[in-house]
């Protein structure tokens, strides 16, 4: 953070004044800025309208038929993409239902408490788990994982239901159970990392009221922490969602590339970003296109996501 | 990782063939070096070669690259491109390499639908040389068998039929009858020892030249099982359950972490990875054959007039032929769009270096060794004069390029 002492500079010279005539430079600050903010703007339009224009081979030839049709199978011009949807929700789903309470428990445990000592060294660890490039949980996964899961969690978990929902089907490592878990450990540094700020920031009179009205410190964290915080908890969870949904590499890797209509966690599947990094090299224009139109739900898909936590946010502040 | 091992492969072999090419080393036999090999390593100007296309070629191209660049006086080698052989097809059409690698010969189809080049001309405007030669096992992971000391005698025995029958669904378990009775030696007191446990079926996810080669053998074998024409479309699809992998690596990685299971890769790949097992195939003389080299080169050794239409070697006849076998082609301009002379005959006498083995005792590298090196099948002698003579109807302004 700059403080406005370093903006004085030396002798206490204020190089913000007396350089450059001051109504001049904040016009070209002010062309600068706004420059920048249409530019960024154009860009994005740009994108979205080249996507629009790559994927409508694509749906004039199939429609919406896109969206529901189960069958994936471009060599054949077959273009139901539901399957690669549902396996995309299905898993960015599962990892948000394990990351989110971990993300933020560890979070509240990080700042409350366990001693700074502790608790600084082991934020580094976290957050080094989200410099960790996706390739390389990818490989993790498939060398380590994969055969863990197959003989020792996904027994176990058949066990639980006895075979049955959602545990059913043949367990052979790969599959979405495998990329939930790979995802919801990748998208926890994220979490942790904007919920402790958010949580750091909870105003200590708040806490300290709480306190002396003989409140324990689990009725703090939990009645008065987090309800202040929620704004912030929510854009950390859907800053992870929009990771989970759109992780391609670690989940081509682990969720063993099929389009199947997921029937079950054990089912295999393909995602809409998997497939698209899967499927384009070797390409017909043709299947360029319907992979087009994948990258066009996805990104439908993600700005959802953030759609509804800004409405959830909108509803907060006024509530 | 497999692939560094490649790698510092890679690294020996050029760095060998960097030794051999500048000079005849003391010892070998002075061997007379065709005109046109003998000549190749004077260039006139400066010039540069791109070239781009299939990844089935990368091992083969990027060790062999650096090789012709320290033998050639005045000529640069740009880095291999492997987008995939339709990145190939689209860069030589659009004339952004001087050569593009394909694992299946570009058609008049592909030309007709790249509708946004207008450089495309006809398939008349391209001449395409086979320039590799590989082999396609059929890689399987079940400690099951491949603890069993009956496997150690006898190996594991698939035939086209069974391969067709679980690429479409109707064999789904190991000790199927079928199965069972192609491995004959597999009964033990009147019953199959093969275990009762479910095939996983392992294909591409991506479109390939691989599975081109695999589906055109399962299709020229068993028409009435697979009945689709030959295409490099995935057989994974929504209703099968198959696991898909991107590329080779991919399949191979998968076949490795999961019991049960089968798939199919490029030969190299089973060489690479050693926890991989290839089954032996029953070929077009009814003899169950291992996948080697020289299984391979007999396939080849069938059809000594290959050419771009006419390009298929898998089923081939012979008791030694490995049955999934196939060429992978380069494909270059006719009428040559290089910048200069000097340009073209760079592009032109790298591929015909690429397609050719150095003369025996000569103690020089050519292309072909390298690919050798590299896990892929010599080229037989039959197909290095196709690829001599192609590359001779090539033009630079009217004019012979190769000669």
């Amino acid at each position: 953070m700059i403080s406005s002492k370093s903006v004085s500079g030396l002798n206490g010279h204020d190089f913000t004044r007396g350089v450059m005539p001051r109504v001049k430079s904040g016009r070209f600050y002010s062309y600068v800025l706004r420059g920048s903010a249409v530019l960024f703007a154009g860009v994005l339009v740009l994108f979205v309208w080249s996507i629009i224009q790559q994927s409508w081979p694509a749906w004039s030839h199939s429609g919406l038929s896109i969206i529901t049709g189960t069958n994936w199978a471009p060599a054949d011009s077959q273009f139901g993409a539901l399957p690669l949807i549902l396996a995309t929700l299905i898993t960015a789903g599962v990892a948000l239902l394990f990351a989110v309470p971990i993300g933020i428990g560890t979070a509240l445990t990080l700042n409350y408490i366990i001693p700074p000592r502790i608790a600084s060294p082991l934020t580094v660890l976290v957050e080094l788990l989200a410099a960790v490039p996706s390739v390389v949980y990818g490989l993790w996964g498939l060398n380590v994982l994969v055969p863990w899961m197959s003989t020792t969690i996904q027994p176990w978990l058949a066990g639980l239901t006895s075979g049955g929902w959602p545990f059913s089907g043949n367990a052979i490592g790969l599959g979405l159970v495998l990329a939930s878990t790979v995802l919801s450990i990748m998208v926890l540094p994220t979490i942790v990392a904007i919920s402790r700020d958010v949580i750091a920031v909870v105003p200590r009179d708040l806490i300290e009221g709480a306190l002396s009205l003989g409140a324990t410190r689990s009725q703090v964290l939990l009645k008065v922490v987090v309800p202040s915080a929620k704004i912030g908890l929510l854009g950390a969870v859907s800053l992870g969602a929009g990771r989970a949904l759109g992780e391609t590499v670690a989940v081509a890797m682990v969720i063993g590339s099929s389009p199947a209509m997921p029937h079950s966690l054990f089912s295999l599947g393909s995602t809409l970003a998997s497939t698209i990094a899967t499927q384009f090299i070797d390409s017909s224009p043709q299947q360029l296109a319907a992979l087009g139109a994948l990258a066009m739900i996805l990104m439908f898909l993600t700005a959802s996501v953030n759609a509804i936590a800004r409405a959830l946010v909108q509803r907060g502040v006024k509530g | 990782m497999k692939i560094n091992i490649r790698g510092s492969f890679a690294v020996v072999v050029a760095t060998a063939g960097l030794f051999a090419s500048l000079s005849i080393p003391a010892g070998a036999t002075t061997v007379k070096l065709d005109p046109i090999l003998a000549s190749d390593t004077q260039l006139s100007t400066t010039a540069t070669v791109a070239s781009a296309g299939a990844t089935f070629d990368t091992p083969f191209f990027s060790a062999a690259y650096p090789i012709y660049a320290s033998r050639t006086h005045n000529a640069t080698v740009g880095a291999y491109g492997a987008g995939g052989s339709g990145a190939g097809q689209t860069a030589i059409m659009s004339n952004t390499a001087d050569f593009a690698a394909s694992d299946v010969p570009l058609t008049q189809a592909n030309i007709d639908a790249a509708t946004t080049i207008s450089s495309r001309g006809t398939l008349a405007s391209y001449v395409q040389v086979p320039v590799a030669l590989g082999g396609v096992a059929i890689a399987f992971h079940n400690t099951a068998i491949t603890t069993n000391k009956l496997y150690k005698a006898n190996g594991f025995i698939v035939t086209s039929a069974i391969l067709a029958k679980i690429y479409t669904g109707a064999i789904t378990k190991w000790n199927d009858s079928a199965i069972c009775a192609a491995n004959v030696k597999w009964r033990v007191k009147n019953a199959c020892a093969l275990p009762n446990a479910t095939i996983t079926v392992v294909g591409r996810s991506d479109s390939s030249g691989t599975t081109y080669i695999f589906r055109d053998y399962l299709h020229t074998a068993q028409p009435l099982i697979l009945t689709a024409a030959p295409s490099k479309s995935t057989f994974v699809t929504s209703t099968n359950g198959f696991v898909g992998g991107s590329g080779n690596q991919g399949v191979a990685t998968n076949l490795e972490n999961t019991n049960n299971s089968l798939g199919y890769v490029e030969y190299s790949y089973v060489l690479l990875n050693k926890s991989l097992d290839a089954a032996l195939v029953v070929n077009a003389a009814n003899k169950a054959v291992a996948i080697n080299q020289a299984g391979i080169a007999a396939a080849a050794a069938t059809k000594p007039s290959v050419d771009s239409t006419n390009f298929s070697i898998v089923n081939a006849s012979g008791a030694t032929s490995y049955p999934i076998s196939g060429y992978s082609w380069v494909m270059l301009r006719k009428d040559s769009a290089a910048s200069s002379l000097a340009q073209a005959q760079l592009t032109v006498k790298l591929v015909d270096w690429l397609a050719h083995s150095a003369p025996a005792k000569s103690g020089l590298t050519f292309g072909q060794d390298v690919a050798t090196q590299q896990g892929y099948v010599a080229l037989p002698t039959a197909a290095q004069n196709v690829t001599r003579n192609a590359l001779k109807t090539i033009t630079y302004n009217g004019a012979q390029v190769l000669k």
